[in-house]
């Protein structure tokens, strides 16, 4: 499974793959520092869909695109066929943020830094759950 | 019994004539007949003997079988009886030619011939003829119904001629007409009793024609004996006509008319004359004075002012029209001769106005109608005529003045229609007009009070007004009467007036003085029922009593604005809050005096409440002081719409400085915004390297993970930590300032 991580925080960044290749290896791991260069990923590929994540990892507060400003970017480009699963992931523990999250259909959740072991191997074992 | 031969020889003596008859009814066959009875038939023997009777003799042909049936009924009697039957004057008519027959009458004697038993054996019938005898008494009988008639006659003329000599002498006494009857061949002259009368002669005198000349006036008598004369000779005329002086035994000369009756004898000479002669002086002098008057006549039917005319009755004709009605009608005089009295009406009056003269209209009758004339414009009037018989020549004819009437019509129709005007706004109207007089008593009212006020005219009129009157506003009216000493008319203001239930009625009048007007006689007082109207004014009069004991009260600057005259009135507030000695009394200078900034929002929301009728707004604006700072207000306004209309006439409000109110939420808002960068710092900066370092942990603790992985982990760390450190100062400071600020 492809999975995407698109973060600003390096040490997420690095969290995340350690975690993920220790519960699971194998999976392939794309690192994007911020949401434009995921979305424009995304667009390049949108054509090809065995290269798009199937799981995205969002923060919220990045410097260029944050996460909410994504995923408007996301629907805009009016991929139809390509529907991946998205958490949104943030150190914040604003309510606001939470509800706004569930605002979105293709938002599956609301993570909280720091990902647990236990909540990456539900995430990975289970890919089609919402 | 004797033979049959024998009774032929017996009877043959016999001068009489004789049948003999056997009896065998019903033929009674004719056995014989003597010499006699043939030659008074002139008939023989053999052609009667053998035949029965009836047969030989037949029925004559006008016997209707009833002188038949007489002949028969005789034979039975005889067959019967055995006695002899006389029939007396029986017609039986003989033959005198194929088609003729000739009358006769007969005695017929009829008796049977019976031998010693008493058996018939013949029958003799014996006819004696008296054919002469009978005319004979007829012609006698016809003489004396003759006689009888002519005697009857007689007597009837006689009775008529005493009855008319009666009627003559009594016609004499009682009549003024001369009655004569002149003897024209003996020349003698009866007259009647009235000559004697009338032109005091005597009965004795003897009248020849000469002397009857000389009675006659000169100039009149040669012109009358011609005309008598050439009647008398005239054998078809019988009647003749004169009129001419004749003189009285006293000399004086009488006009007389005289009508006489010419007898005639076989060859047409004139044998006598019978006539009248009437006195008719007065008549003549009557016709002399009516000539005299005629042109006066002439003069007033042509000179009339009103339109006049005649026509025939008869046709319709106009048959003279004078000036007047040329001028009013517009057709010229020979226009309207040419026309009939149909045509100056509208056609649809037509059939209706030939009925009216048909009916109503009578020779000799005065008639008068009311009806519509069509002018030769064409335009419909109407008029009264007035219509009388006249003879117009030969002609039965009517005269008729017509009288405009139309003007009059109309003015009458608008003084009704005036009337009646006057009378709805009278009754209908909200006004309560009364008369009375300086005491207060009325003359008059309109019936409409009983509707206004709830009283009866007839409760009212004769009653003194000022006892209906409020006792706290009667001094205050009668007063107000008082003006009317100096002026024409006074405006009194509202007064109550408490009627018959006690109910109290505010009352406005108008008072006009009119005493010196022969109509009216008193004061008229137009009255009009402002319950309503005053009792809004003291309730609002009330309120803004109660208003400005508030005001007063209250630190709120108060303002109340006229909505159509735009001026605004405010209270002491003005000056408490705002600082303003004298303020100008109009909405512009409240509008100059909000903050530029806010002055549209305001205007706005108050257009707004104005538009969807909505009374009360409210809104906080910036308001000017005197000192030239703004003071922030909150301003409640009530709008007050007038009923019927919808148009705000009014509007009430309250300006509350609320500066201070302001000022602290501000403030309360200023640490808010910095307890909310607080919080979110506390939630996203914090949480950040904190969750870092929790992430971090485990990888560290986990002995499974690698040496460069642990060694990239503390590096890791530490970064987060100094992190961390940086917020956690960060949050002291601002907490510290916000303590500080609040």
């Amino acid at each position: 499974m492809k999975i995407a991580i698109v973060d600003d925080d390096h040490l997420f960044q690095f969290m995340t793959h350690k975690l993920i290749e220790r519960i699971a290896p194998g999976h392939q791991l794309l690192g994007f520092q911020d949401g434009q260069p995921a979305l424009d990923f995304i667009q390049a590929n949108q054509s090809h869909l065995q290269r798009l994540p199937e799981l995205i990892l969002l923060d919220i507060n990045m410097p260029l695109l944050n996460g909410w400003q994504f995923l408007e970017g996301l629907k805009q480009l009016e991929a139809t066929t390509y529907r991946p699963r998205i958490y949104m992931v943030s150190s914040s523990i604003d309510p606001a943020d939470v509800l706004k999250s569930q605002t979105y259909a293709q938002v599956k959740g609301y993570l909280t830094k720091p990902l647990s072991k236990q909540q990456l191997t539900e995430l990975l074992s289970d890919p089609i759950r919402e | 019994m004797v033979s049959l031969n024998e009774i032929v020889v017996l009877y043959n003596s016999i001068p009489t004539p004789c049948v003999i008859l056997k009896p065998d009814k019903p033929g009674y066959t004719i056995a014989a007949v003597n010499q006699a009875f043939l030659s008074a038939t002139s008939t023989d023997c053999g052609a009667l003997v053998g035949r029965p009777f009836f047969d030989a003799f037949p029925a004559n042909r006008d016997d209707d079988g009833s002188r038949t049936l007489t002949i028969l009924r005789a034979f039975d009697h005889v067959l019967s009886h055995k006695t002899p039957h006389l029939i007396r004057y029986h017609r039986y008519d003989l033959p005198s030619s194929e088609s003729h027959e000739e009358v006769r009458y007969w005695n017929v004697e009829t008796y049977p011939l019976l031998d010693e038993a008493g058996t018939i054996h013949y029958i003799v019938q014996s006819s004696t003829d008296v054919t002469a005898l009978v005319e004979t008494e007829k012609k006698l009988e016809e003489n004396r119904v003759k006689l009888a008639r002519e005697l009857t006659q007689r007597k009837q003329i006689e009775h008529e001629l005493k009855v008319s000599n009666e009627r003559y002498y009594y016609v004499n006494k009682a009549t003024d007409n001369v009655i004569y009857d002149w003897d024209i061949a003996l020349n003698h002259i009866h007259w009647g009793e009235a000559f004697l009368r009338w032109f005091g002669y005597t009965p004795h005198d003897r009248f020849p024609l000469e002397n009857w000349a000389t009675m006659v006036h000169p100039e009149d008598i040669s012109a009358l004996q011609k005309s008598l004369n050439k009647t008398l000779k005239n054998p078809a005329e019988n009647n003749w006509k004169a009129h001419y002086r004749l003189r009285r035994s006293d000399d004086i000369d009488v006009f007389v008319e005289e009508n006489g009756y010419i007898l005639r004898d076989q060859q047409g000479r004139a044998t006598r004359m019978i006539g009248v002669l009437r006195d008719i002086s007065e008549r003549k002098k009557a016709q002399a004075e009516l000539e005299s008057l005629k042109d006066t006549y002439s003069d007033l039917f042509h000179m009339n002012p009103l339109p006049m005319w005649v026509y025939d009755l008869d046709s319709l004709m106009f048959l003279d029209v004078n000036q007047s009605a040329i001028a009013h009608y517009g057709y010229t005089k020979e226009e309207f001769l040419s026309m009939s009295i149909l045509d100056i009406r509208p056609k649809q009056d037509a059939e209706l106005l030939v009925s009216a003269i048909r009916k109503e209209v009578n020779y000799g009758v005065f008639h008068s109608a009311e009806m519509r004339h069509v002018k030769k414009s064409g335009e419909v009037i109407q008029v009264h005529t007035r219509g009388n018989s006249i003879r117009f020549g030969p002609l039965k004819a009517r005269i008729v003045v017509a009288i405009d009437i139309t003007e009059k019509i109309k003015a009458e129709q608008a003084l009704i229609n005036r009337e009646r005007r006057f009378k709805t706004l009278i009754q209908e109207g909200s006004d309560l007009i009364a008369i009375i007089d300086m005491d207060g008593y009325c003359k008059y009212v309109s019936p409409n009070i009983e509707r206004l006020l709830g009283i009866a005219p007839e409760d009212f009129i004769g009653y003194n007004s000022f006892s209906f009157i409020h006792e706290a506003d009667r001094p205050f009216l009668i007063e107000q009467f008082q003006v009317l000493n100096s002026k024409k008319q006074h405006t009194v203001t509202p007064f109550r007036y408490v009627d018959k239930q006690g109910k109290t009625h505010w009352v406005e009048m108008v008072i006009t003085d009119m005493r010196d007007d022969e109509v009216i006689g008193g004061i008229v007082c137009n009255s009009r029922i402002v319950t309503e109207r005053v009792e809004n004014e003291l309730k609002i009069k009330e309120h803004l009593d109660r208003y400005n004991v508030v005001s007063k009260a209250t630190s709120d600057a108060i303002w109340d604005i006229d909505m159509v005259s735009k001026k605004l009135v405010w209270n002491h507030g003005i000056n408490d809050l705002f600082g303003y000695e004298d303020v100008e009394n109009d909405y512009q200078w409240w509008h100059d005096h909000v903050h530029p900034e806010d002055v549209n929002r305001v205007a706005e929301t108050v257009d707004d409440s104005i538009q969807n009728k909505i009374p009360r707004w409210t809104s906080e604006y910036r308001f000017r002081c005197a000192d030239g700072s703004y003071k922030h207000v909150f301003d409640r306004g009530f709008l007050i719409f007038d009923d019927p209309t919808g148009q705000p006439v009014r509007m009430i409000g309250a300006l509350q400085d609320i500066t201070e109110k302001v000022a602290y939420t501000k403030a309360v808002e200023a640490h808010n915004v910095q307890l909310r960068e607080i919080a979110w710092t506390q939630a996203h900066l914090v949480r950040a390297p904190l969750a870092g370092i929790l992430g971090l942990i485990p990888l560290l603790t986990d002995p499974e993970n690698d040496e460069h992985t642990r060694q990239t982990a503390l590096s890791y760390l530490l970064t987060s930590a100094q992190d961390l450190d940086e917020i956690v100062k960060d949050v002291i400071n601002k907490s510290y300032k916000a303590l500080k600020s609040s």
